[in-house]
């Protein structure tokens, strides 16, 4: 079941587990730096801590995001499929099956 | 080409088969190509810089990983809003269509001979009064989303028109 539930959020898990990289990456580069007394021991730091961080957070927050798009994509397709009577999105091709297990998602998540 | 044939091509476009998301194939790989180069550099210049020693070299090595983080900081604000921008496009498409369907408390039941969605013009409130809101200029069907949970004050069109208000361009009464 919650095998399941990432298959269908895969975007939001990966988002979260991004952002957790970027948080241990800053916790690891703050005691990396406090660690040493050398500017030229403590910049490699700078870069495996703070610019890893900082590029997790930006992944994870693309992706968090770009999911919230995905869900609205869902709902529109599920409007214009109502009023155009057209078949269910299944019918349509493999890449539309996504849509039809997103729109389970979406309603149960209440959005 | 007529018309419906350009307009129907733009659906599809939009919402057809070939879409099941906002972004097109490209740019999904364009994305992920910048923030796959992002974490190559900053892996590299972590490498280099913790191994040379001297701090001019290692502020440079942490400059071009910065730089990376820009470019996919930047990329990723892309990708989002051009989803966003699809989004959009999306819309004012759907709610084209919607303006031709019937609203669902006007359908009729459906015709004997299998036709079950008569278009927008044909439907009429039963007792031809349309609601308005007062202070307002439009007048709505009963079941536009509009005037839905508001007061509002029933005419005829003809007394909404002489009022000098018009039809609402959702409902299009």
């Amino acid at each position: 079941m919650k095998m399941h539930g990432i298959k269908q959020q895969w975007d939001r898990a990966l988002a979260l587990l991004a952002a957790a990289v970027g948080a241990l990456a800053l916790v690891l580069g703050w005691v990396g730096v406090s660690g040493v007394s050398l500017v030229t021991q403590q910049i490699p730091y700078l870069i495996s801590g703070a610019v890893v961080g900082l590029v997790a957070f930006g992944v994870a927050s693309t992706l968090w995001l770009s999911a919230d798009l995905r869900d609205e994509w869902a709902k529109l397709d599920d409007i214009y499929r109502a009023v155009t009577d057209r078949p269910p999105a299944a019918a349509d091709g493999p890449g539309s099956v996504d849509l039809t297990q997103k729109r389970a998602t979406v309603g149960g998540r209440g959005r | 080409m007529n018309l419906a044939l350009e307009q129907r091509s733009v659906i599809d476009a939009l919402l057809g088969p070939s879409r099941t998301r906002p972004w097109a194939g490209r740019q999904v790989v364009g994305v992920v190509t910048a923030n796959a180069v992002t974490v190559a550099v900053t892996l590299v210049a972590w490498w280099v810089a913790s191994g040379t020693g001297k701090a001019t070299e290692e502020i440079g090595w942490s400059s071009l990983a910065l730089l990376g983080a820009v470019i996919a900081l930047a990329s990723n604000t892309w990708f989002l809003a051009r989803g966003r921008q699809m989004i959009r496009g999306a819309e004012g498409v759907v709610m084209g269509e919607r303006r031709f369907a019937p609203f669902p408390s006007d359908t009729v039941p459906p015709a004997p001979n299998g036709s079950s969605r008569p278009r927008a013009g044909t439907v009429v409130p039963p007792d031809g009064r349309y609601p308005s809101v007062p202070g307002t200029s439009r007048y709505h069907r009963p079941s536009c989303p509009l005037v839905a949970g508001k007061d509002t004050a029933d005419a005829a069109r003809s007394a909404h028109e002489q009022a000098g208000r018009h039809p609402c361009e959702v409902c299009q009464p």
